[in-house]
């Protein structure tokens, strides 16, 4: 059974797994199409030229700046005092220039040749960061006129320029509009992330194929799962049908098995047990009719055998009571007395051998379509002296039987009713139609049956009463046979017993077989 | 999955002109790498990208034993706003109008300190082992791209209370993050030249 079950297993497997295969192939190839609808030259061609674009505009506001502090530096508030000898300039407000849209100024700060600080404005009253000495260092020592220092983290760009004839420093510290500089960053931010892309056109594509493949070893597992437990409900009735066959062989035909399916396993498993039934009810019958025809040979001879020695015995003993001339009144009447015992003896010895020699020979079925109610009625008609009391079923009509053979049964079945009835209580007979059956059921009210002789009580030569022969029901259940239906017994001790004959309504052919 | 170097055999930068020497009680080496700047790494360097250089520097002597081991290590880095390249070791940094200036400073790479002389004593055969890794997408550039890759749908505008994703989208992103390790989507390229070391220096 095992082996089923794995077939099962792989099976489901090679369903999965299969497909996986292909798909694989087609997913790697979608992904890579898909980087690179994303990753191709016109977009990095796009990419870079928005960048220029941006580095355009940002070295022309630069440039602007710069141009904005050149004019500073040429204005009058500048060039009258730049040369003044006070340590600090006063300066204008109106130095620092308006926003303009792209600057927000925020403050000018002018240092002498020894780059200290002489003079400010400053815009709000709130400083800037000034820009560090090193810084200004760096550019006095760099021998260029000016430049401009961006800090673009803090938003501050200072542009710085030397004064005429070098008298010192200016600087002018402005921010941009915040936008333009996160639009810019944003965008640059774009083209790292393309290069990325690019750098890993296939480490990524490569990765969401294991992904894929982890996903789907997932699903693989829930697979072998799935197809263990299915399989296990297909392989476990069959294992169960096959020990019911291996039960059968050994001779067990009282195995059922059980199963609660609805399917064709299940079907299968009923007519399985319908089988086992039919096995058992078939050697069981074997069984009784070869015991009945080992009772029937048996029976056959011991009337063969018992029956001729009987007229001579009577001859004898009738010769013996003729020959006495009659001289001694007492021996004659002593002579009388054994006769009529000799002669009661050997009368039961012919009805004990007329049981025998019946039930070992019984002629063949005259079958003939009867009203049953009328045969029932006239054999009730024989026992006046005892209640009986008839209900019949007006949708029992006529049926097939052995006229003399029914009476048999009923006349049977009535005696031992009666011979039960210690109470003299009323004995019913029924009669009941159902489909194709006619039921038949004689009840008393007698002393009942013991359980233990139940199952006996159709055999032959068992009896539980004295100077029976045991035969009188075993010869009612084979005429009943005979007719292709069952007999069968309920019994309570105490309260009574119950005979309930199913007879066929359709043709009955030889043997007892229904056509 | 290891990273792999995916530039063409032509693009792939070669070390040349080796050369080990003493100075005094340092036993020093200069060598070359022209295309060092060009290509894959000149056009990571221009997107704003960082590179990352790392030069190792082994000893070895028979049986490709290592006897010692130096590193160097650098970050170059292109501002596109300001046109400036810097470049940052443990000594400090330097800065570079253009990316031949830059090129000029690294090539040829000269002194560059391998150990004392005194390293060598005893040794028997042995030579240099250069080997240069170039880093072109770090493990933290490679973090954001992943970032980025699996929350692609967040803005810069969205509110911590909005959420454009809806549930299935962000739980097979989280899912799908799962199996994407970091370190699967650097890229680097490694190059490597060997010269013997000198029987002049060994035997002081």
């Amino acid at each position: 059974m095992n082996s089923i079950r794995n077939k099962l297993i792989i099976l489901f497997l090679c369903i999965t797994i299969l497909p996986l295969i292909p798909l694989a192939w087609i997913v790697n190839q979608l992904v890579h199409y898909s980087y690179q609808i994303g990753v191709n030259p016109s977009v990095e061609e796009a990419l870079k030229s928005g960048i220029d674009f941006s580095l355009n505009v940002y070295q022309q506001k630069k440039q602007h700046l710069q141009e904005t502090l050149q004019t500073i530096i040429a204005s009058e508030a500048i060039t009258e005092q730049i040369e003044s000898p006070e340590t600090t300039l006063t300066l204008p407000v109106t130095l620092l220039p308006r926003d303009d849209g792209e600057w927000r100024y925020k403050g000018i700060f002018i240092f002498n040749r020894n780059l200290k600080k002489k003079g400010a404005v400053i815009r709000g009253g709130v400083a800037p960061p000034e820009i560090s000495s090193e810084q200004l260092q760096k550019f006095f020592s760099q021998g260029i006129e000016e430049v401009v220092i961006a800090n673009r983290a803090q938003n501050l760009f200072y542009a710085i320029r030397k004064l005429p004839e070098n008298l010192g420093v200016a600087v002018l510290v402005a921010s941009l509009d915040p936008s333009f500089l996160k639009k810019s960053d944003h965008l640059l931010q774009m083209y790292k992330l393309y290069r990325s892309l690019h750098l890993t056109e296939v480490s990524i594509p490569r990765q969401f194929l294991y992904t894929f493949l982890a996903l789907s070893l997932f699903i693989l597992m829930a697979t072998v799962m799935v197809a263990t437990w299915f399989s296990r409900k297909i392989t476990g009735p069959l294992k169960e049908l096959v020990e019911g066959t291996r039960e059968l062989g050994r001779g067990n035909l009282d195995f059922r098995v059980q199963l609660q399916s609805q399917d064709e396993i299940g079907d299968l498993a009923e007519h399985f047990n319908q089988m086992a039934k039919a096995l058992k009810d078939y050697q069981e019958r074997t069984i009784y009719l070869e015991r009945m025809a080992a009772w029937r040979e048996i029976a056959r001879r011991l009337a063969h055998e018992i029956k001729n020695p009987l007229t001579p015995i009577q001859l004898t003993v009738q010769e013996m009571v003729d020959q006495y001339p009659g001289d001694d009144p007492e021996y004659q009447k002593l002579l009388q007395e054994c006769h009529g015992i000799i002669s009661e003896e050997l009368e039961n010895l012919r009805k004990l051998v007329h049981e025998f020699s019946e039930f070992g020979r019984l002629p063949e079925l005259q079958l003939s379509p009867r009203q049953l109610h009328h045969l029932i009625t006239e054999v009730v008609r024989l026992y006046p002296h005892q209640t009986i009391e008839c209900h019949f079923d007006p949708e029992v009509g006529e049926i097939e039987v052995d006229e003399d053979r029914f009476r048999r049964i009923i006349i049977n079945l009535l005696e031992n009713a009666i011979q039960a009835n210690e109470k003299q209580l009323p004995i019913t007979i029924t009669t009941h139609k159902e489909e194709e059956e006619v039921i038949i059921k004689v009840t008393d009210q007698g002393k009942g049956i013991p359980e233990e002789h139940l199952s006996r009580i159709f055999q032959p030569y068992f009896t539980t009463r004295s100077g029976g022969a045991g035969l009188g029901l075993a010869i009612t259940r084979r005429m009943v046979e005979e007719h292709g239906g069952t007999i069968s017994v309920q019994s309570e001790v105490g309260k009574g017993t119950t005979f309930t004959i199913k007879l066929p309504v359709k043709k009955i052919g030889k043997g007892g077989t229904v056509k | 999955m290891s990273s792999q170097s995916l530039l063409l055999a032509q693009e792939v930068p070669e070390i040349s002109d080796i050369q080990v020497y003493q100075v005094h009680d340092s036993v020093k080496c200069s060598f070359r790498i022209p295309d060092l700047f060009s290509g894959d790494v000149e056009e990571t360097l221009l997107s704003g990208l960082p590179v990352l250089i790392e030069e190792r520097y082994l000893y070895q002597g028979e049986q490709n034993k290592t006897i010692n081991t130096r590193i160097h290590k650098f970050r170059i880095t292109y501002d596109i706003w300001e046109d400036l390249f810097t470049l940052e070791q443990a000594s400090g940094f330097h800065q570079f109008p253009d990316l031949d200036s830059l090129t000029r400073w690294w090539n040829p790479r000269e002194e560059v300190f391998l150990s004392s002389v005194s390293r060598l004593e005893n040794v028997g055969e042995a030579f240099l082992t250069i080997r240069v890794r170039i880093v072109l997408l770090s493990r933290a550039e490679g973090e954001k791209l992943k970032d980025w890759i699996f929350h692609s749908q967040e803005t810069e505008e969205s509110l911590p209370t909005q959420n454009r994703d809806t549930g299935f989208t962000l739980n097979l992103n989280r899912l799908l993050s799962i199996f994407f390790r970091k370190e699967d989507v650097a890229r680097e390229i490694i190059v490597q030249g060997m010269s013997p070391i000198p029987e002049s220096i060994k035997k002081f």
